[in-house]
C-alpha cells in the first residue's frame, strides 16, 4: 500500500466518522451499527487488554457505544477524531470497571506475563482488514522506536489502564518523570508518524 | 498555573485523570486561548489517536451488536400477567427502576398465576447466563408448585444463577411471580420473586458498580398510589445483594418494586434507574 492511499484513507475515515455522527444525531440506528463495525473490535480489544475478561470487556464496550449513541453532542470534532474520543472513553470506562471489581491485581499479573514478549500490541487482526493492519503495524513500529522508558510508560498508561501515579509506582520513577515520558512519547510518536505520512505524500 | 505546568498535566487532562481543581485550572487556561498549550493539546490528541490505532483487536461475539442495538432502540420486553384461564391479560412495560407488574385479575386466592415475557422478535439475549436458568426452570416446572399451573411456562418461573435455593419458599402452595430484569448500559441484573401466599418479595441482584461498602440501596414498594421503603439492601463486595421483605399492602394489583440508589426520600423514591426486561 502506498502512503498516498494511506493518506487518502485518513480523509475517508474522517468523512466516514462525520457521516456516522450525523446519522447518530438524527437517531438513525444505522449510524450506531456503522460505528460498531468501524471500531467495535478495537474498542473491545482495548477493554479486554485492561479488564482481562471477555464478558466484562463486551459489557464495557457496549456501554461505550451506547454513550456515544445517547450523548453524541459530547463529542466535539474540532478537538480530535472520533476514534480518539471513543478509545479514550473505552479506556476510562474499563478502568472504572477494574476499580469496581478489584481486578487490577489479576490484570497486572497478566500484563507482567505478556510484557516480556516485547511491545506486541497487535494481538488479533481480521485478515480482511489489511489496510488497517498495515497502518497498525506502522504505528507499532514507531512505538518500538521510542526510548524504552517512554514505551513502558505509554504501554502501562494506555493499554494496562494505569493512572500516571500507578505507572510511576510501577516503574519506580517520580510522577513528574512519568508525566514527561508519556507526554514526550506521544508527541514524538505523532511527529514520527506525521513525518512518514507526509514523506509518503511527497513521493 | 503557568504554561509549563499546564503542559505537564495535559495528558492527564485529556485522560480525565486530574483532580477536579486541577482539571478546572487546565480547562480555564485552555479557554483563554493560549496558542502554545492549545497546539500541544491538538498534537497530544493526534498522538493518542495514533497510539490507540495500535490497540489490539478482538472479535465481537455474535450477540454483541444485537444487544447494543436493542438497548439503543429502547426495545423493552414487556411483561404479561394473566390468570390460568388466560383471561384478558394486561400488558405493561418496565417503568422506573424495577418491575412493573400488570393488573392481576385474580387475587391472592387464585389457584395459580402465569406470566410470559413476551418474546423479543430478535431472539434471546444473554444466552450464556440463561442456559443454567433454563435447566433450573425445568426443575421448577416439575415441582408441585409449578405443575398444574396451566398458564405457567417453564420460562415463567426462571430464577437467576445467583438465586440461592434455600431462599426459595418451600411451601408448595405458595404462588410465585418472578422476573428477571437488567439495566441498559450496565451489568446490573435482578430477579424478583413475589410470593403471594406468604406476601413476601424476594429480591436478588448482582452487578452493582461500584460495590462500595456502605453504599446501600433502598427497596421500595408501590401499589401505584403510594410508595414506602420496605428494606435496605446491603451490597456485598462482589456487587450483589439479596433481601426478603413482607409486602406492606394487601393491594398487589399493579404494584412496583423500585430500587433507589440513595435514600430513602419519602414519600417517593428518587434517583431510580430504568430497567428493561430481557427476554428469557
Amino acid at each position: 500500500m502506498s502512503c498516498d492511499s494511506r493518506h487518502r484513507s485518513d480523509h475517508c475515515l474522517i468523512d466516514k466518522e462525520t457521516a456516522i455522527l450525523s446519522l447518530i444525531r438524527k437517531r438513525d440506528e444505522s449510524g450506531l451499527l456503522q460505528l460498531i463495525e468501524l471500531y467495535g473490535t478495537r474498542v473491545k480489544g482495548l477493554c479486554l487488554r485492561i479488564l482481562s475478561d471477555t464478558l466484562e470487556a463486551e459489557s464495557v464496550a457496549s456501554d461505550v457505544f451506547l454513550e456515544i449513541w445517547n450523548r453524541p453532542d459530547c463529542y466535539i470534532q474540532s478537538r480530535g477524531s472520533l476514534r480518539t474520543y471513543i478509545m479514550t472513553i473505552a479506556r476510562s470506562r474499563s478502568i472504572d470497571r477494574v476499580r469496581s471489581f478489584s481486578a487490577r491485581a489479576k490484570n497486572h499479573e497478566k500484563f507482567c506475563q505478556t510484557s516480556s514478549a516485547g511491545f506486541s500490541l497487535i494481538m488479533h487482526t481480521p485478515p480482511a482488514d489489511l489496510l488497517d493492519n498495515e497502518r497498525s503495524t506502522q504505528i507499532t513500529q514507531a512505538v518500538e522506536e521510542l526510548p524504552p522508558n517512554q514505551q513502558k510508560a505509554l504501554r502501562l498508561a494506555f493499554f494496562s489502564g494505569m493512572s500516571h501515579r500507578q505507572v510511576a509506582d510501577e516503574l519506580g520513577m517520580p510522577l513528574g518523570t512519568v508525566k514527561t515520558h508519556i507526554r514526550k512519547g506521544l508527541l514524538r510518536l505523532r511527529a514520527t508518524l506525521a513525518q512518514r505520512f507526509e514523506i509518503g505524500d511527497a513521493t | 498555573m503557568n504554561c509549563e505546568r499546564i503542559q505537564d498535566s495535559l495528558v492527564q487532562f485529556l485522560l480525565e485523570e486530574l483532580p477536579h481543581s486541577e482539571f478546572t485550572a487546565v480547562k480555564e487556561h485552555l479557554e483563554t486561548g493560549c496558542c502554545v498549550c492549545n497546539e500541544q493539546v491538538r498534537e497530544l490528541r493526534e498522538g493518542m489517536g495514533m497510539l490507540f490505532e495500535a490497540a489490539p483487536k478482538e472479535d465481537l461475539s455474535p450477540e454483541f451488536v444485537h444487544r447494543v442495538m436493542k438497548l439503543a432502540s429502547g426495545d423493552h420486553v414487556q411483561l404479561v400477567v394473566s390468570t390460568p384461564a388466560h383471561s384478558a391479560p394486561k400488558v405493561t412495560g418496565a417503568k422506573l427502576f424495577g418491575i412493573g407488574i400488570a393488573s392481576m385479575a385474580a387475587g391472592l386466592a387464585a389457584a395459580a398465576l402465569g406470566f410470559w415475557l413476551l418474546d423479543n422478535p430478535h431472539g434471546p439475549q444473554l444466552s450464556r447466563s440463561l442456559d443454567s436458568d433454563r435447566q433450573r426452570d425445568n426443575l421448577l416446572a416439575d415441582s408441585p408448585r409449578a405443575t398444574g399451573d396451566q398458564g405457567v411456562s417453564s420460562r415463567a418461573t426462571a430464577l437467576g444463577d445467583f438465586l440461592p435455593q434455600s431462599a426459595v419458599p418451600s411451601d408448595a402452595s405458595s404462588q410465585f411471580i418472578s422476573a428477571r430484569t437488567s439495566t441498559p448500559a450496565s451489568n446490573l441484573r435482578a430477579n424478583i420473586v413475589v410470593d403471594l401466599y406468604a406476601k413476601q418479595v424476594h429480591f436478588f441482584a448482582s452487578g452493582f458498580t461500584p460495590p462500595t461498602p456502605g453504599h446501600d440501596y433502598v427497596l421500595w414498594f408501590s401499589d401505584g398510589q403510594t410508595s414506602q421503603p420496605i428494606c435496605n439492601l446491603e451490597i456485598d463486595h462482589q456487587g450483589a445483594c439479596k433481601a426478603v421483605s413482607s409486602i406492606p399492602s394487601d393491594q398487589v394489583d399493579g404494584f412496583f418494586v423500585t430500587l433507589e440508589p440513595e435514600g430513602p426520600w419519602a414519600p417517593n423514591p428518587q434517583g431510580q434507574q430504568q430497567l428493561s426486561f430481557e427476554d428469557l
